[in-house]
């Protein structure tokens, strides 16, 4: 790192600097320094070098980068890790010839679907978010104002953990609904 | 954007696609993601590995720029490009592989970047792609010599070809603040060309 080094802004004989004719250089929009260009030779032989050290930096710009191989693999890899970790339990679930394990993101994805297609019945809410807090998985939704959600959610809390029931068993994990948002009244329901 | 990437990675052809896969992602739909994962790697690569100047370094940048990017989808709000927030979270992750760093003897001027591996395509001019990649080599040795706080908005400006609302947006500072930063930053670069040999 080099914090130290003096930049080299060096005042020009005719008072203008390194560092505005650069900014000139990469920029343009400065139209009294390109006035004064067109009569001082002090300028213009310091801009045409800035453009030949920069011009190094503009074909490095151009230059693809490689990605090492199996880059994507190893990342889509590690974040699946991650996922697993932080994504709670894994289901275990009872067959009659063996049991079944679940990974938990496939059971935030099925819970996710579970609430969507419930929620179709009510329009006034929406899923927010749905993410595993430990054991439990965390339902957020957002209401269009005035949505009765009082009343809506321990109705909906109840219908998703009996669909998980469902698919899941006994093995299926704790649920909590909460309104996290609350959302403004389309404006022509607003008027009607 | 820079003109050495892709069409394809163009950000801001891929802003509604890729701001609907973050909204899904969010929602809790892990393919959504996986498929943002698959588009933008090679490109959070490139960004990481220009700034910290080192393939391993800017690999794990990249997966914990994406772990990190998971766990935080709950403060994706939608009102800023998607593009925008993964060049934060990557600049970010990078900036934390620069700093994990222990204190080291500086880099010899001549001592090979590891960005000389990134190579031009073969041109059948092996005296020109030599060059090339010679030249590519002196500019991002330059580039690691920068204090971060001056290479990041170097990189993102100059060499990936963002606006300044979008290098502010990434940065999360203000267009004046960011003018005088990036003033220092080329006039600091054009102070290490001058002196690499």
């Amino acid at each position: 790192m080099n914090v130290e080094t003096p930049v080299s802004d060096r005042p020009l004989p005719c008072g203008h600097r390194t560092g505005e004719l650069l900014d000139y250089h990469l920029d343009g929009e400065n139209t009294a320094l390109e006035q004064h260009l067109a009569t001082c030779p002090h300028c213009r032989a310091e801009l045409a070098e800035i453009a030949e050290r920069w011009g190094a930096v503009r074909r490095a710009a151009e230059t693809p980068v490689r990605a090492p191989e199996g880059l994507l693999e190893r990342t889509l890899a590690v974040l699946r890790e991650s996922r697993d970790h932080e994504t709670g339990e894994w289901v275990e679930l009872q067959q009659e010839r063996g049991r079944l394990y679940i990974r938990p993101t496939a059971t935030v994805s099925l819970t996710r679907g579970l609430v969507r297609r419930i929620l179709r019945e009510t329009p006034e809410l929406a899923l927010l978010s749905c993410v595993p807090e430990g054991r439990v998985l965390r339902v957020d939704l957002v209401a269009t104002y005035p949505a009765a959600a009082g009343r809506l959610l321990p109705e909906l809390r109840q219908r998703i953990e009996a669909g998980l029931v469902e698919h899941l068993g006994v093995s299926a994990p704790e649920i909590t609904v909460r309104l996290a948002d609350v959302a403004p009244p389309a404006r022509n329901e607003h008027e009607r | 954007m820079t003109e050495g990437v892709d069409a394809d990675e163009r950000a801001t052809e891929r802003v509604p696609d890729d701001s609907a896969l973050l909204m899904a992602a969010k929602e809790g739909d892990t393919s959504a993601f996986d498929s943002l994962v698959r588009t933008h790697t090679n490109r959070l690569y490139r960004v990481a590995l220009r700034i910290v100047d080192d393939p391993v370094e800017a690999e794990d940048a990249v997966q914990e720029a994406w772990v990190s990017a998971w766990r935080a989808l709950a403060t994706f709000r939608g009102d800023a490009a998607a593009s925008t927030w993964l060049y934060r979270v990557v600049t970010n992750a990078a900036l934390s592989q620069v700093r994990k760093r222990k204190p080291t003897v500086p880099l010899d001027l001549a001592e090979e970047s590891p960005l000389a591996a990134v190579s031009p395509e073969g041109t059948g001019d092996p005296e020109g792609t030599a060059l090339r990649e010679e030249e590519t080599r002196r500019v991002h040795t330059a580039i690691a010599r920068l204090e971060p706080s001056q290479r990041l908005p170097l990189v993102l400006r100059e060499l990936e070809g963002m606006s300044y609302e979008e290098v502010a947006e990434v940065l999360e500072v203000n267009i004046t603040a960011l003018r005088s930063r990036l003033h220092r930053a080329r006039l600091a670069l054009l102070t290490e060309l001058r002196e690499v040999p």
